[in-house]
């Protein structure tokens, strides 16, 4: 945002000055009366030091229950070990519980874990089997598809907003790469009515920052310029040769993250397209009620040419969740972390701001050798 | 809690915290409050609110080997604070973040800027404080998003300017340009129009 006038910006940097020193003051718990307020120096009129005296007075006010904060503390502590270190150091502290559980049960104790292991393992047999029975008529995939579709309808104005992890893996090397991809579309219409994304940034983050800390790249694209900012050396920004210092060019050519084909494609493919290609096969199409990334879904299969096609739709809500395209080559496996169809009014924030060269201070942005 | 993790800088604990559990507790209670406090501000709900902190504790856990010192700590673990909240209102429908203020009153607040004193212990006074309170409680939630926004990152979770450019990829100016308008955006509302 750029300031109205010099003078704005001026007051601006008096009053957060004030905030900065009247916080100081008020954290200290000072009996000291703050000089500033009272003469006016800094501030030109004395209801906005009031409302601001309110905030910061309102703000020193709002604690955690001492309780609540001690609770907490317990719990990080009890969660640390198990989330610094890594998924083999867990599997092997899990598998040395499970030997000493095992082979080193308490004397006298056994039948009694014995009978209460039989007793649990009917309980499940039986509640498994009722389920089972109680089973609705199984749905055609047509209509599976069709709850999915629905379930992932966009209108035109809203924001789509989706976090999916994308892993690539070669079977001839074995290499594996794996990305998280957060995408915000705005969604528009076309001028014969359907339905377009009229904007949309995307931030890549590693694979394993599932928080969203730490992009990786951010790029945004609208109808008449694409712009990508790589942040991997962040301060330091670098954008592609050719773009201007906000890392934009006007021709439509989309910067991605390269995946071989062919099954390279399917990586920039949304939850609607995989649902659209399976429906054009819909009566053809098998599916099998399964668990993916511990969900309880749909598993519908499609063959086509050289690929073997899998859409993972979670039962309950008819939101795909998962996406596998494997080749004799390639397998390419998208996990959906996040979907949601969402009014701009409902977000804290903009994400369609561009360029993100306004990120923070300190960094700066050079072309890329 | 032991003396020398108070004494050490947020960025000396952070990178301690990864092997150390007890430089994570240190950070954990430097910050837990201010994280609390922001979450607060934006639920105005207790329970939520604490359970926001849980939550963004546990993803700063989670998160913690990949922090490196390119934002300062306390701009990083705002925005894993920040995002939980974000999350928080998209799944929550029934606690929009924006509710209506036209058909709440505003209470009279005239001649506040003449009367107000931090100290007051007048009953007309306190009267007036506590509607002007009452006022700019209802009236953050009219504000611009990123203004509203500036104004938790810096009063309730108590960053800098410098901090909360960091959590909103904007620069310094910026941020104190959103806090100064949407002071006087609080002001017009809750005093010049009373």
């Amino acid at each position: 945002m750029k300031p109205e006038t010099t003078n704005e910006q001026e007051l601006a940097d008096w009053l957060d000055d004030y905030i900065e020193r009247k916080s100081k003051v008020t954290s200290q718990r000072s009996k000291v009366k703050n000089q500033i307020t009272e003469s006016g120096q800094y501030l030109p009129n004395r209801t906005q030091a009031s409302v601001t005296d309110m905030l910061l007075e309102d703000a020193d006010v709002t604690r955690a229950d001492p309780a609540f904060i001690a609770g907490l503390s317990t719990r990080l502590r009890d969660a640390y070990p198990a989330s610094i270190t890594t998924p083999w150091q867990r599997f092997k502290q899990a598998l040395l519980h499970v030997g000493d559980t095992l082979f080193k049960p308490a004397k006298g104790k056994t039948m009694t874990r014995l009978t209460w292991g039989l007793t649990i393992l009917c309980t499940v047999i039986a509640t498994l089997a009722t389920v089972m029975l109680m089973q609705p008529t199984s749905l055609p995939a047509y209509q599976i598809l069709a709850h999915a579709a629905e379930a992932t309808s966009r209108q035109p104005g809203k924001v789509e907003h989706s976090v999916v992890e994308t892993r690539f893996k070669s079977l001839a090397t074995g290499e594996e790469n794996a990305y998280l991809l957060e995408d915000w579309k705005r969604i528009g219409t076309t001028l014969d009515g359907n339905l377009t994304t009229v904007e949309r940034t995307t931030a890549h983050y590693a694979a394993d920052d599932v928080a969203l800390t730490q992009p990786v790249s951010w790029a945004y694209e609208t109808w008449v310029k694409t712009c990508f900012l790589d942040l991997r050396h962040y301060p330091v920004l670098y954008y592609d040769a050719g773009a201007d210092t906000e890392g934009c060019i006007t021709a439509e050519q989309a910067v991605r993250f390269f995946i071989p084909t062919p099954v390279g494609h399917y990586a920039e493919a949304s939850p609607q397209t995989w649902i659209s290609r399976l429906q054009s096969n819909a009566d053809a199409l098998a599916y099998h009620e399964d668990q993916f990334n511990n969900k309880h879904v749909f598993r519908l299969t499609e063959q086509r040419d050289a690929a073997t096609l899998t859409l993972y739709i979670e039962r309950e809500s008819y939101q795909p969740v998962g996406f596998v395209a494997q080749t004799p080559n390639y397998v390419l496996t998208q996990i959906v972390h996040r979907y949601e169809v969402v009014s701009i009014d409902d977000l804290a924030f903009d994400p369609f701001i561009w360029p993100p060269a306004s990120l923070a201070e300190g960094f700066h942005a050079v072309p890329r050798q | 809690m032991n003396q020398s993790y108070t004494k050490m800088s947020d960025a000396t604990l952070a990178q301690a915290a990864k092997r150390d559990v007890n430089a994570f507790d240190a950070l954990y209670h430097r910050y837990a409050d201010r994280v609390y406090r922001y979450c607060y501000a934006r639920t105005h709900n207790r329970a939520d609110a604490e359970d926001l902190t849980a939550q963004t504790f546990l993803a700063c856990l989670e998160s913690l080997k990949r922090y490196r010192e390119h934002n300062t700590f306390a701009a990083w673990l705002f925005r894993i604070a920040r995002n939980t909240c974000a999350h928080y209102h998209r799944e929550n429908y029934a606690h929009p973040e924006s509710e209506l203020l036209e058909d709440c009153p505003l209470p009279n607040v005239i001649g506040l800027s003449e009367n107000a004193d931090t100290n007051a212990q007048n009953p007309e006074q306190a009267a007036i404080r506590h509607a002007l309170r009452d006022c700019l409680h209802r009236a953050m939630r009219i504000l611009s998003s990123d203004r509203r926004e500036a104004l938790r990152l810096r009063f309730w979770g108590g960053l800098s300017a410098r901090e909360a450019a960091q959590v909103m990829r904007r620069d310094a100016s910026a941020i104190k340009m959103l806090v100064w308008r949407g002071i006087n955006d609080l002001r017009k509302r809750c005093v010049d129009e009373a």
